[in-house]
């Protein structure tokens, strides 16, 4: 279990202020896949440098299981070379005048090792297989692909078999294909060894397929951390909701309280089952969060519950599995993606809602 | 964003204590000899007790003589400056940006004058224009009678020094420029400006930064000339601060020591207000421009047949000023012309027999070649250790150490050696090759900071990282990381410093004595002997010895043209 408690950490220069890590707290279990996502500048990476110790925090504490690593208070800072950490860079940070072999075998050469040249030489081999790229132990590091310099990263990163595997934005220099692939192989790899992992993205797909939790951070803040379902359809701030994908907001009043968090909302369209984080008064102005792929076409004869809504499409855009376009009312677009079902900007349809209740927030109030 | 002090677990080697030890040596090789120099301006020695005095101010003050002084020195590198830099600038735009014929080889041609040493250079300009004996004028006496060209003015100073500096200034510009991305005046082009139109109106307001930087270095190069003020001005009496420190403490009988050092306090105010406006707009620059380490695509305008001219003019430059001198130079060393000029059918090697048998002359080779591998040694192990400190560590205080470190590179040579003088004429080593070895090495210490500074940085901080977090500690991650990926950019500025070293005229002028001649004075002493094939053999030589790492500094460096 790594622990961070109340960390903070600002940036100053001669211009500026920058509170880069404001008051985080969070607890990462031990064995899961662990991702801080956030927009750039929200301070993500500053908060794995932080538990890499390649940057010191102001104040709070990081602890490593019960051992306190970091806490400038009681002037305690374990260095980065005395930390039982793999990282993966972002640049992959290949050592190019050394091949695949001494960049990986490097970690098992250091001061924190003592091990004997044919224990070295079988953890090495090891880690390459791990990462299946065996045949190339003795190549050149400055030969290898964009795809075969992250595996090395990996296997370098898990050969001392770390207590915590530290990974900063690592597929993002790959090309759309290989990034896809590289996503399945790692989340699989890490199920297998099962360390503890801390994952730096700003790609909210990435995010969502690999974690078993994710903390969605802006402005150095925490704004929400959980499962990726929660994060994705519980959101618990408006921020988090737009961060992880389009959002549609639909007006609405509550019409029943059914409990602290559920009740009735009545829309201009009718009325639908939600929930909330905490479900004010009736008749208190909430706005419903509807996402492109909740709203579904529905025939004029198959119309189902309570709620529809009549529009016009504008907009249509192709995306190859399935077009998305706006749905006007008035003054109102609502962006919905359409499955299969043809559409031509102008003509006019109905929308409805696919599940049977959605998650609202309040009205800002005005 | 810093780098904390993250591999700070061996207790000995940390990077205070790093920092500490550096501090110490640059403080006791720049900050004690700038003390000792305003030390000598303020005291005077009578009847052996040293006394506090503003005689030296007051003397050099009330001279009318100081002022004008000061004006042609000014005069001088301000001259020099504008026609090289603006020369330099030029051409480098024309190899850059241009589709002029022969820009690849450009920046490989412009090495050949700058293989020549200066001194060369002026004695090279001394046979051909000298007002009696000049090759050029006695071509054209029938025509004008008493020599048309008269190498012996200022002017001519001028003229050669420009001629000598502009290799580096394209050396500069060409480094900048190749570095930017055209894309800006690409955008001009396609808004429909003219090649001459973007040059003006994109490409100069946007070098503005490096416009100012490198002619701050040129004028700081200009300042401290020495070779050729020496050569072309000292004959005709016409003295630059350089050459008035240098007689005052070693030439004139008595010396006026105090007198030279408040000179050198004139020139030590100079040079920290130079190296003040050099820093801030090099910080400027790299905001101004965004450098990368790609490479752009070269030659994208036309400037039709313009580019015949240019390239012409360009190629006509190096081989006077890089081709000619070396066949002169050959032929003289050869017995091939004899002086006063006559041509000599008959090829000897005697010069060179010379050279290396005479045991005076052989001594000077040998010791010439002990400080160039000596002090180009010291002085790029130092800059390692300070450049490393100052790009890869968050010690406080390092922007002190940076600035202590880069004083020498604005110091005039003459100046720098008062300094030195005064702080060890006591040790042993005064008087000795170690005192040439330790001024060289802190003169040149700046520039090997500089390059080094420049491949550090190159290195992206990541591969650094992944060591500490592999758990290797900072010595471990210097000496199995950093060391090898910048090993040739150490040999690059190894070998940039040996050729600079072996060409080194003004500090050895200054601090040698008669056991640790070196080179370039046997080659001045022979010049005052009047004997040119000498002279010749010890040119060519400088040459050839220089070549070898010329072509090593071209391999090993990375950001081309960075010298």
């Amino acid at each position: 279990m790594i622990r961070l408690e109340s960390l903070d950490k600002t940036f100053r220069s001669s211009d500026r202020t920058v509170h880069v890590i404001n008051n985080v707290t969070q607890a990462i279990p031990d064995g899961s896949f662990f991702t801080l996502l956030g927009p750039s500048g929200c301070g993500k990476t500053t908060t794995l440098r932080v538990i890499a110790g390649l940057e010191r925090h102001d104040s709070g504490s990081v602890w490593f299981g019960d051992r306190l690593i970091s806490c400038p208070e009681k002037r305690i800072f374990t260095p980065t070379s005395n930390r039982d950490i793999g990282m993966v860079f972002q640049s992959y940070a290949i050592w190019p005048h050394m091949d695949v072999y001494h960049n990986v075998a490097y970690p098992l050469t250091t001061r924190r090792h003592r091990l004997s040249p044919d224990e070295i030489r079988k953890r090495v081999s090891d880690a390459i297989e791990l990462v299946g790229l065996g045949p190339l132990l003795r190549s050149p590091s400055t030969a290898l692909s964009g795809g075969q310099q992250q595996r090395v990263a990996l296997a370098r990163a898990l050969v001392a078999q770390p207590q915590v595997l530290l990974l900063d934005e690592p597929l993002s220099n790959l090309d759309a294909l290989l990034r896809e692939r590289m996503r399945a192989e790692l989340m699989q790899l890490q199920r297998k060894i099962r360390v503890t992992s801390v994952y730096v993205t700003h790609d909210r797909a990435e995010a969502l397929s690999m974690s078993d939790y994710i903390a969605v951070m802006n402005g150095g803040c925490i704004e929400m951390a959980g499962t990726p379902e929660e994060v994705y359809k519980r959101p618990t701030t408006e921020f988090v909701a737009q961060f992880l994908g389009h959002c549609n907001f639909l007006p609405a009043t509550v019409r029943e309280r059914r409990s602290a968090g559920s009740g009735i909302a009545e829309t201009p369209f009718g009325s639908v089952t939600t929930d909330m984080l905490a479900m004010p008064e009736v008749g208190s102005a909430i706005k419903l969060l509807l996402r492109p792929e909740d709203l579904v076409t529905v025939t004029e004869a198959s119309i189902p519950g309570n709620l529809v809504i009549r529009a016009k499409a504008a907009n249509t855009m192709y995306f190859g599995e399935h077009h998305e376009s706006d749905a006007v009312v008035g003054d109102m677009v609502l962006r919905f993606k359409a499955n299969g079902v043809p559409i031509v900007d102008g003509g006019e349809l109905n929308l409805s809602l696919r599940a049977p209740r959605c998650w609202a927030f309040p009205a800002e109030k005005s | 964003m810093s780098t904390p002090g993250m591999m700070a677990e061996n207790p000995w080697v940390t990077p205070r204590m790093m920092f500490a030890v550096a501090l110490v040596i640059v403080g006791v090789a720049v900050l004690v000899p700038c003390g000792m120099l305003i030390y000598e301006s303020l005291t005077v020695v009578e009847g052996g007790i040293r006394q506090a005095t503003m005689q030296h101010y007051a003397g050099i003050i009330s001279q009318q003589r100081t002022y004008e002084l000061l004006g042609r020195t000014v005069l001088f590198s301000a001259a020099m400056t504008v026609f090289a830099g603006s020369a330099g600038f030029l051409f480098a735009w024309l190899a850059v940006r241009t589709n002029t014929p022969g820009r690849r080889f450009m920046p490989i041609a412009v090495l050949l004058p700058y293989l020549i040493p200066p001194t060369l250079g002026a004695v090279c300009w001394i046979l051909l224009l000298s007002p009696r004996n000049g090759i050029i004028n006695r071509l054209i006496e029938p025509i004008f009678a008493d020599g048309l060209f008269n190498i012996y003015s200022f002017s001519g100073m001028i003229f050669v020094e420009t001629l000598y500096t502009f290799p580096l200034a394209f050396i500069f510009f060409y480094a900048t420029l190749s570095s930017i991305d055209p894309v800006l005046e690409e955008a001009s082009a396609a808004a429909g400006a003219g090649a001459f139109r973007t040059f003006w109106k994109i490409t100069l307001p946007r070098m503005m930064p490096t416009v100012i930087s490198v002619g701050t270095i040129l004028f700081i190069i200009g300042l401290e000339s020495f070779d050729v003020a020496w050569f072309l001005g000292y004959p005709a009496k016409i003295y630059i601060l350089s050459i008035e420190v240098f007689l005052l403490t070693r030439y004139n009988y008595p010396s006026d020591i105090g007198g030279a050092a408040v000179y050198g306090v004139l020139a030590l105010i100079a040079a920290i207000l130079l190296v003040q406006l050099y820093r801030r707009v090099t910080a400027d620059d790299r905001r101004f421009v965004a450098i990368t380490g790609k490479a752009y695509r070269l030659g994208t305008l036309d400037i039709g047949s313009w580019r015949w001219l240019a390239s012409g003019v360009f190629y006509a430059i190096i081989a006077i000023i890089g081709v000619l001198p070396l066949l002169l130079l050959g032929a003289i060393s050869l017995d091939s012309i004899t002086w006063p000029f006559s041509l000599n059918a008959n090829l000897t090697l005697d010069n060179y027999r010379w050279i290396f048998s005479d045991s005076e002359s052989r001594r000077a080779i040998i010791n010439t070649a002990l400080i160039a591998l000596g002090g180009a040694t010291l002085a790029v192990a130092i800059g390692f250790v300070i450049s490393y400190i100052c790009t890869r560590t968050d010690v406080k205080g390092r922007g002190v150490l940076d600035y202590i470190a880069f004083l020498p590179f604005a110091f005039p040579s003459s100046v720098l050696a008062i300094g030195v003088i005064a702080t060890f004429i006591r040790t042993p080593i005064y008087n000795t090759i170690w005192i040439m070895l330790l001024a060289f090495s802190i003169k040149f210490m700046p520039y090997s900071i500089r390059n080094i500074n420049n491949n550090i940085m190159q290195i992206h901080r990541e591969l650094e990282e992944a060591s500490y977090v592999a758990g290797g500690t900072m010595l471990s991650t210097i000496w199995r990381i950093i060391l090898p990926l910048v090993i040739p950019g150490l040999i690059a500025a190894w070998s940039l410093l040996f050729i600079v070293f072996v060409r080194q005229f003004s500090l050895p002028i200054m601090l040698s004595s008669p056991g640790s001649q070196v080179m370039t004075i046997m080659l001045f002493q022979e010049w005052d002997a009047g004997k040119m094939g000498h002279v010749s053999a010890y040119g060519i030589l400088m040459v050839l010895a220089s070549f070898p790492f010329m072509v090593a500094a071209r391999l090993m460096s990375r950001q081309k043209g960075v010298v």
